[in-house]
C-alpha cells in the first residue's frame, strides 16, 4: 500500500489500550480482530454508553473507536467526555447525516471499515493528517 | 344561481361565479399585499372569516423562512421583469396550524400600464408534502439499513475467509450464512421491521436444511417478539447449530435429533428468555473449532446481542447450547 502521509505528517505512537464502542457485537468482533492483526494492543468493548463510561473511568485507554448511533442512544456525550480527558477517538459509522457533534471534531470512518484507514486512523495525531475517506462531523 | 348554457350572462357575472366557486384559493391581492378580494376556498384553506383576512397581508401569515422569496419574486413581478412567478411555500393558518401551499401569482396592469393588482392561485399541498416527507424517512430508513447489512456483510466476510480453512469450505459457508442473513430479513421486512417473531425466525432459518419435514428437528415454545437485530444474529445461529449437526452431530446419521424449545422464565420479578439447542442420538460429540466462525457467534455474539450469556456444552449424548437472556435484550428495547 502507498503512503500518503507527506513528511510533515505527525505520526502518533500506536495506542497500547484501545476501546471499542459498538452495539453491534458482530462487528465489535471484527474490529477486534482487525485491530489486533495491526497492534499488540489491548482491546475492550462496550455496547451501551454506561458500559463505557464504567470503563473509562476505570482503565487508562488511550485510543477509542465509536459507533455514532447505539440504538436507544448515541455516543456523542462519550465523545465529549473522551475529549476531555484527551484520549483520542474516530467515529464509525455508516450513517450519521442526523448527527451534530456540535464542538466536538473528530475523524470519521465509514462503515464498512477499511484496514488501511484503521492503520491509518491509529498511528495519525492530528485528524487532518488522516486517510481520505476519513471524514469530520462537527 | 345561473345556469351557463340558458342564460346569457354578462362577463362580469362569469368571472365572478368563476371566482367564488373555483375548487382552488384565488385572491386579488394589493401592490402591498393586503387581501383585497378573496374566495371561499382560500378562507377554508387559511382558515380565516371574510372581514379578518382582508385586514391583514400576506405577509403576515406566511412562514418567516419562505416570505423573503416571496417578497423578492414580487419585486421583480411588479418591476416587469417577471411575467408571473409560482412558488412553493408555508402560510400559518388562523389555528396556528403551518400548511404548504402552491402558490402562482399573476399581475393586472391599469389601462395607462400600471401595475394595479396582483392575482394569487393558492392550492393547498399540505397532504403532497407530508407524503415526500415520509418518503424520506423511509428512504433515510432503507439507506441505514444497506449500510448496517453491508457491514454486516463485512463481518461474516471477515470471520468466513481465514487463512487456515479451505477456500472452497469457506465460500460454501459464507453463503449459507448470507442465506440465513436473508431469512430473517424477508421475515422483518414483513414486519416492516417492527421485529419477529422467535418461531418464524428459526423456521425460515432451518427451511434451506429440509429438516423439520423430517421430524428430526422439534420446535417448541410459545410466542416470543424479538428485536430486528437479535433476529438477524438469531438465524445465523440457527443456521451454525445445523449445519454443524448434520456435518458432525445430531443430524449426521439417520436416528439423531434436536430438539429446540425456547421458554420464558421469571425470577425476582424479571423475565428472561432461555432458548436451549439439545442434540440427541448422534455420535460422540465433537468440539466446535474454539475460533471458528460457529463458535464466536454462538459463545460471543449471540449472548452480546441478546445482552445474556450462553453455554456450549459438548455432552456424551451430544452438543447442549443455552441462551439466557433477558425479554428486554431479546426484544432490543
Amino acid at each position: 500500500m502507498a503512503n500518503k502521509s507527506t513528511g510533515g505528517a505527525m505520526n502518533a505512537k500506536m495506542p497500547e489500550k484501545i476501546l471499542i464502542v459498538e452495539d453491534e457485537h458482530m462487528l465489535a468482533f471484527m474490529l477486534e480482530d482487525m485491530l489486533q492483526s495491526l497492534c499488540s494492543c489491548d482491546v475492550s468493548h462496550a455496547s451501551t454508553l454506561a458500559d463505557a463510561r464504567g470503563l473509562v473511568e476505570s482503565q487508562a485507554f488511550d485510543f477509542a473507536f465509536l459507533d455514532i448511533n447505539l440504538g436507544k442512544e448515541d455516543s456523542l456525550p462519550l465523545a465529549k467526555e473522551l475529549h476531555e480527558r484527551n484520549i483520542r477517538f474516530v467515529f464509525a459509522s455508516g450513517y450519521d447525516s442526523k448527527y451534530d457533534s456540535k464542538s466536538i471534531t473528530a475523524p470519521l470512518l465509514r462503515k464498512p471499515l477499511g484496514i488501511d484507514e484503521i492503520r491509518s486512523a491509529l498511528s495519525q495525531d492530528r485528524p487532518d493528517d488522516a486517510a481520505e475517506r476519513i471524514g469530520r462531523i462537527g | 344561481m345561473f345556469h351557463y348554457s340558458e342564460d346569457m350572462l354578462s362577463n362580469v357575472q362569469l368571472v365572478d361565479a368563476t371566482f367564488e366557486n373555483a375548487a382552488i384559493g384565488i385572491a386579488h391581492v394589493g401592490l402591498d399585499g393586503s387581501w383585497l378580494r378573496v374566495n371561499e376556498r382560500l378562507l377554508e384553506t387559511l382558515g380565516y372569516a371574510h372581514e379578518e383576512l382582508l385586514q391583514i397581508t400576506f405577509q403576515d401569515i406566511t412562514h418567516p423562512d419562505d416570505l423573503e422569496t416571496d417578497l423578492d419574486l414580487l419585486r421583480a413581478l411588479i418591476a416587469g421583469e417577471i411575467p408571473h412567478y409560482q412558488m412553493e411555500k408555508r402560510y400559518f393558518r388562523k389555528d396556528g396550524e403551518l400548511i404548504w401551499a402552491n402558490l402562482t401569482v399573476g399581475l393586472q396592469r391599469s389601462p395607462d400600464g400600471e401595475p394595479d393588482f396582483c392575482i394569487s392561485l393558492v392550492e393547498d399541498i399540505s397532504k403532497r408534502k407530508a407524503d415526500e416527507e415520509h418518503l424520506k424517512t423511509l428512504i433515510d430508513e432503507l439507506n441505514h439499513r444497506v449500510k448496517n447489512t453491508l457491514a454486516t456483510v463485512q463481518a461474516v466476510a471477515h470471520m468466513s475467509f481465514r487463512k487456515d480453512e479451505p477456500i472452497a469450505d469457506a465460500r460454501l459457508n459464507f453463503t449459507g450464512r448470507l442465506q440465513a442473513l436473508s431469512s430473517a430479513h424477508d421475515i422483518l421486512t414483513d414486519e416492516k421491521w417492527r421485529g419477529a417473531n422467535f418461531r418464524e425466525v428459526v423456521k425460515r432459518a432451518l427451511q434451506p436444511f429440509d429438516l423439520e419435514r423430517a421430524h428430526r428437528v422439534r420446535l417448541k415454545g410459545p410466542r416470543v417478539r424479538l428485536g430486528a437485530r437479535q433476529a438477524q444474529t438469531l438465524a445465523m445461529a440457527i443456521n451454525e447449530l445445523a449445519t454443524n449437526a448434520i456435518k458432525y452431530g445430531a443430524l449426521s446419521n439417520d436416528e439423531g435429533m434436536v430438539s429446540l424449545r425456547w421458554t420464558k422464565i421469571t425470577r425476582n420479578g424479571e423475565t428472561f428468555l432461555e432458548f436451549e439447542w439439545v442434540e440427541q442420538g448422534g455420535p460422540a460429540c465433537m468440539a466446535l473449532d474454539r475460533t471458528g466462525f460457529g463458535s464466536t457467534l454462538l459463545t460471543r455474539i449471540l449472548p452480546g446481542d441478546f445482552r445474556g450469556e450462553a453455554k456450549l456444552d459438548y455432552q456424551e449424548a451430544g452438543m447442549h447450547y443455552t441462551l439466557l437472556a433477558p425479554m428486554e435484550g431479546a426484544s432490543g428495547q
